[in-house]
């Protein structure tokens, strides 16, 4: 039997509607830093949404049977809906600007046949470095080859282009 | 009966490696270059992040989730 991908059609219509339905979001974590080429594991896509009470949100979550569900204590805010299981969401980033000010300067990255936009490599690892949990120590030295590499290998591909203000497509 | 034994050298029971006319893998030779010209920086990451380029983002990512569900990291 073939195995189905872990981020398939689903998934990437999940993003597709995020996208039409002009919700603000980015892809952050090491789910970002594989996007753009990082040789990394990760379990999770971590979403950084804007504002996760936003309806245009809340309107796509339950259009792919998912729901929204705030932090309570210690557990972190969630998207729970096994349809898209795949997806985590973040509402704060450590070591970071505001979301409109990495929005900005956020890149934009075909997947599948959507776009999303994604946490640049070096934001990615101020972050790591701000959370500075074991694994992000584990994981820094990695990051950081693999940005000097794609700026040696591939300069033209790791130019950011900022955006004039967050919100236009 | 009688069976007769061949003798083979160990090098025999590898897997033939096709010879390149250039002798060295492009990816392989790209990560020497590139790992010889930034100080610091281990070849491994190089040549890894070099193979993940030749990828699509979404290949990458579906390579990176595969991976991270089937080992229980943390």
């Amino acid at each position: 039997m073939a195995e189905l991908p872990l981020f398939g059609k689903r998934e990437i219509a999940f993003l597709a509607a995020l996208r039409a339905a002009r919700v603000e979001f980015l892809v952050v974590g090491l789910s970002a830093a594989a996007l753009q080429g990082a040789p990394v594991v990760t379990r999770d896509v971590d979403l950084w949404v804007r504002d996760v009470a936003d309806e245009k949100f809340l309107a796509v979550l339950k259009r792919f049977g998912a729901a929204y569900v705030p932090p309570v204590g210690l557990n972190p805010p969630m998207i729970v809906g096994k349809r898209i299981d795949a997806f985590a969401l973040v509402v704060s980033m450590q070591g970071l600007n505001s979301f409109a000010a990495e929005y900005r300067r956020s890149r934009e990255i075909d997947v599948g046949t959507t776009k999303v936009r994604v946490l640049p490599l070096d934001r990615v690892i101020a972050s790591k470095r701000a959370v500075n949990r074991p694994k992000d120590r584990a994981v820094l030295p990695v990051l950081e080859d693999v940005l000097r590499t794609i700026k040696e290998a591939r300069p033209a591909q790791y130019r950011v282009r900022p955006r004039k203000r967050a919100g236009t497509r | 009966m009688r069976f007769s034994v061949e003798r083979v050298s160990e090098t025999d029971l590898f897997e033939r490696v096709p010879a390149r006319p250039n002798g060295l893998d492009p990816v392989v030779a790209e990560a020497r270059r590139i790992a010889a010209k930034l100080p610091g920086i281990e070849f491994e990451n190089v040549w890894h992040t070099l193979l993940v380029l030749r990828e699509t983002p979404l290949q990458r990512l579906q390579g990176s989730l595969r991976r991270g569900r089937a080992a229980p990291l943390w």
